[in-house]
């Protein structure tokens, strides 16, 4: 959004404070606070499965590369099953398909032999086109996989955090100096970096499967745990003739990741042809801030489950802010310590601290996101696919044909493809007259066409 | 005000034993005591137009002088060979003025010489000459883009360029997005910069280039006192032109554009072989980020020439133009170059959004002032800076004073606070010293506008809070 976070100078000793100097630090607290509670997507975390021993992509995923931002490691965690000859490839594209890793084990195990992979990408690669494009591929043989999450993350920032955050008194012999007040800013710089990131749109559809007797998950999102936050999916379910639809939440690599891989608690279990709106306090149910869960929505066979929303939103309270600046100033207004340690300590909730020790982190990763599913694969199949968004970044990022459609579905705009189908495309979002900033919409195909992915971004 | 080594102050409030000094600089390298022929000379400096008052902040004039000069042996007569004129030329020659009591002087100007008239008939030669702003007031620049800077450093980079080297900038408040010079001149640049934070800026009689920002008069105390026995007039007017209670500041907001093609060339460019072809392209927005370029180069018949042409290499010289160098290595063969595609991040301006700051006291005539566009002010937190600062200082009256008939007194300085004291019109007023005349006909006079430091600053001086000195307390609205 336009010069929302607004540059600020570094003051020195001897400068008067201004109230504009003041205003402004504070309107980019508030820019920051709004950013660690924006309502944002999940990743999907794409289960994939070969039938035939040719190139097939268990998962695919893409983000913008910032060439300016400091988040260069590609961190992923995925599951394969291979059978005797295949070979799984992690791969990323940089005018053409490079291999990451090569995967030969036999059976079923974290892909690359860890939990966790990385991969520095901060040299040797261009990314062009300006994307970081990554995939998950078998080959050769027949194998299946999950991606439980990928991100580029590793953020090592341009203005460090403040080896000591400023603690202001009143009186004589505690005056601030210029570097308590740069110290504040330096906090405000490292978040901005933190908060300057993609925004996770989520991937929605109408999802059956035809195992019979048998449950199995038909979305799995992935998600950083931040603390005060509430998980909201509305769904609609159909054909219910005994059925169950559930919806869990559960390790992020679940059923597998050792010991504490398991199901943490069932958030619906519906039974009923209905729709569903489940709005989940998640701050009851012992999760760790800072931890990826999964959630995960599946069906006993022949039960429709059509999602409409998907999302993580802040409570239905509001969002817990312990320490408001004041952002009114006047004009030879003298600061209070009060107001000033207000300032400092609400950006120093704001910090990412992987402990829980915050209460509003700003997670850094720039999370990838997965592209469409096949309308197939074995059992389940999807249909009316589509990416909704809450709109909050300037440029529409895609690949495919569709359109956007606003959230009550009078309004939309097309997206065409390139001449080379499915190649990366941005749409000045401010061009569209109908969608504001924080409404809702989706990106989907109709008729023939098909969209990849899509995505907000800054740039 | 200056230090008074020779006892100037006493002797100017005697106004005995004026004395004048003019200095040029003929080679370049060192200076040529003139005085034995200056007959007169006068001058002219301003830190704002005394009848735009306030409202010319940032947009001071040049300083000007005249000087007389005896040309009996045509040492000013450029046309006459063999005379120092002729020799060395005579526009553009720095000069200097200096002016005291009793032997003792200080400096009143320096500058450059602009202009020299001296007639066939006459015996004298009359110098017009300008101060060191003239030199970058001629100077256009092109630059990259820069981004977030602080004015003053904004300020500063366009001084390098203008390679001013004496100069004191005071520090500013603002960051300015997107900044970017495109054959703009560079003092006119200057002076933008330092209106988009209502300061000043202006060359000293000593040659040194100063910005003042809108702080710059908290806790400036008087520096010398003047009554009757002082000046012949003194003259207060009060400036109703310049009330205005509602202040509007109009700003550009900014955004880096994604990456796309900037620039694709319309016609086919002919490199002669063995040749070069240089092309200066304009990119219809300023570039934040410069990728690369992509061409297509041919012969006369279509076929490829791409391994023998190359161009320029990035980035482009300007954030707005890229003078290209297409260098054809074929011996044989013109080439065409048909393409000529750059990409880039462009800069896109946002629509102009104002703001308001409305300062009217119910039952007031409403005197709305629109602030003029200035490039770099770019955002709301600029606009509303400059708006509540011009609503505060022009919502009331505002006198303006003038002086005339006093002895002049070379340790005066534009900015400096003084007491004016009448018996009638004025009894007692702390006013800034905005411009200053200053002449030197046998006596050395000079006369002064002011402007009324009271109500200049929206609370008492001591109550704005220094950062690194005032303490934090229980927060108190003045």
């Amino acid at each position: 959004m336009l010069a929302a976070f607004p540059p600020i100078r570094e003051v020195e000793d001897g400068d008067y404070l201004s109230a504009t100097y003041m205003e402004t630090l504070v309107a980019r607290s508030e820019w920051l606070f709004g950013s660690a509670h924006s309502r944002t997507g999940l990743f999907l975390q794409r289960y994939g499965a070969s039938s035939n021993p040719g190139l097939y992509n268990i998962w695919e995923g893409e983000t913008v590369w910032h060439s300016w931002h400091p988040n260069t490691a590609l961190r992923i965690s995925a599951r394969v099953n291979l059978t005797a000859a295949a070979i799984a490839y992690l791969q990323v594209y940089d005018g053409a398909w490079v291999t990451l890793t090569t995967d030969t084990t036999n059976g079923d195990h974290w892909f690359g032999g860890s939990a966790q992979m990385e991969y520095d990408l901060s040299s040797g690669y261009t990314f062009a086109d300006g994307i970081v494009r990554v995939r998950l591929a078998v080959d050769t043989d027949t194998g299946n996989g999950t991606m439980y999450y990928a991100h580029l993350g590793d953020y090592t920032p341009i203005t460090a955090w403040p080896g000591t955050v400023p603690t202001f008194a009143d009186g004589a012999g505690n005056g601030p100096d210029a570097a308590d007040f740069n110290a504040v800013r330096d906090m405000q710089e490292y978040l901005y970096g933190c908060a300057m990131h993609p925004q996770q749109s989520s991937w929605i559809a109408t999802g059956t499967h035809a195992q019979g007797g048998a449950y199995l998950p038909l979305w799995r999102w992935m998600f950083r745990y931040s603390g005060l936050q509430r998980f909201y999916v509305q769904f609609v379910t159909t054909a219910m003739a005994g059925d169950h639809v559930y919806v869990y939440i559960q390790d992020v690599q679940y059923p597998n990741g050792g010991s504490g891989a398991s199901r943490l608690a069932t958030l619906a279990d519906v039974t009923t042809d209905t729709t569903t709106a489940l709005s989940q306090d998640l701050s009851g149910l012992g999760l760790t801030v800072g931890t990826r869960y999964c959630i995960e929505l599946g069906a006993t066979d022949g039960a429709y489950v059509e999602i409409l929303r998907a999302l993580m939103v802040d409570l239905v309270t509001g969002p817990a802010r312990t320490y408001v600046p004041d952002g009114t100033w006047a004009e030879g207004d003298q600061p209070a310590a009060a107001a000033l340690n207000l300032i400092a300590d609400d950006l120093e909730q704001m910090y990412p601290a992987s402990d829980g020790s915050t209460e509003s982190p700003i997670w850094y990763e720039h999370q990838l996101t997965t592209y469409a599913p096949p309308a197939a694969i074995g059992v389940i199949a999807y249909s009316a696919a589509q990416y909704r968004h809450t709109h909050r970044w300037r440029w529409l990022h895609w690949r495919g044909a569709g359109r956007l459609v606003s959230a009550d579905g009078l309004s939309y705009t097309s997206l065409s493809d390139t001449a080379t189908p499915g190649g990366t495309q941005a749409l000045d979002l401010d061009s569209v007259a109908w969608l504001d900033y924080g409404q809702e919409y989706t990106v989907e195909g109709y008729g023939s066409n098909t969209i990849l992915v899509a995505y907000e971004d800054y740039e | 005000m200056k230090a008074d080594h020779d006892s100037i102050a006493t002797n100017a409030a005697l106004g005995t034993g004026a004395c004048l000094k003019v200095e040029i600089n003929w080679a370049s390298t060192t200076w040529t005591d003139e005085s034995a022929y200056a007959i007169a000379a006068s001058g002219h400096s301003e830190i704002m137009d005394p009848y735009a008052g306030l409202l010319s902040l940032g947009t001071a004039k040049l300083a000007t002088a005249t000087v007389t000069l005896s040309n009996t042996t045509r040492r000013y007569s450029a046309k006459v060979a063999g005379t120092q004129a002729a020799t060395y030329g005579i526009r553009d020659r720095g000069i200097r003025i200096s002016a005291g009591y009793a032997g003792g002087y200080e400096r009143v100007f320096t500058g450059k010489v602009v202009n020299c008239e001296a007639p066939e008939g006459a015996e004298t030669a009359v110098l017009t000459c300008h101060d060191l702003g003239s030199e970058p007031k001629r100077q256009e620049y092109t630059s990259t883009m820069y981004t977030n800077e602080e004015t003053k450093t904004w300020l500063g980079r366009i001084r390098a360029w203008a390679a001013v080297a004496s100069h004191s900038f005071e520090n500013t408040v603002h960051v300015i997005p997107y900044c970017y010079l495109d054959d703009d001149d560079l003092l006119g640049e200057m002076r933008k910069a330092a209106a988009s934070e209502a300061g000043v800026l202006f060359y000293d009689s000593d040659g040194t280039l100063h910005y003042w920002g809108a702080y710059h008069w908290i806790g400036k105390a008087s520096v010398a006192t003047f009554d009757r026995s002082d000046f012949v007039e003194l003259t207060p007017a009060l400036g109703y032109d310049n009330i205005y209670n509602i202040i509007s500041v109009t700003y550009s907001p900014q955004q880096k554009g994604r990456a796309t093609t900037v620039y694709q060339l319309k016609r086919p460019v002919m490199v002669p072989k063995s040749g070069t072809e240089t092309l200066t392209i304009n990119f219809p927005k300023p570039l934040a980020t410069w990728i690369g370029a992509t061409m297509a180069v041919v012969d006369g018949g279509g076929n490829d020439m791409s391994a023998a042409v190359t161009a320029s290499t990035g980035p482009p010289d300007g954030a707005q133009r890229w003078t290209v160098v297409f260098t054809n290595a074929s011996t044989k063969l013109a080439a065409w170059v048909t393409r000529f595609d750059v990409t880039g991040y462009p800069v896109d301006k946002r629509p102009a959004e104002t703001y308001t700051e409305d300062a009217s006291a119910v039952g007031e005539t409403d005197r709305r002032y629109d602030v003029p566009p200035n490039p770099y002010v770019q955002t709301e937190q600029q606009a509303r800076y400059l708006a509540k600062l011009l609503a505060q200082r022009l919502k009331v009256v505002r006198a303006v004073y003038t002086t005339s008939g006093m002895n002049g007194n070379p340790l005066l300085e534009l900015g400096d606070v003084v007491t004016l004291q009448g018996d009638i019109a004025v009894t007692s007023a702390t006013a800034i010293i905005t411009s200053i005349d200053w002449a030197f006909v046998d006596d050395y006079t000079m006369g002064l506008a002011c402007t009324d430091k009271a109500s200049l600053y929206g609370f008492t001086e001591s109550e704005y809070w220094t950062i690194g000195t005032s303490p934090c307390a229980a927060r108190v609205v003045a």
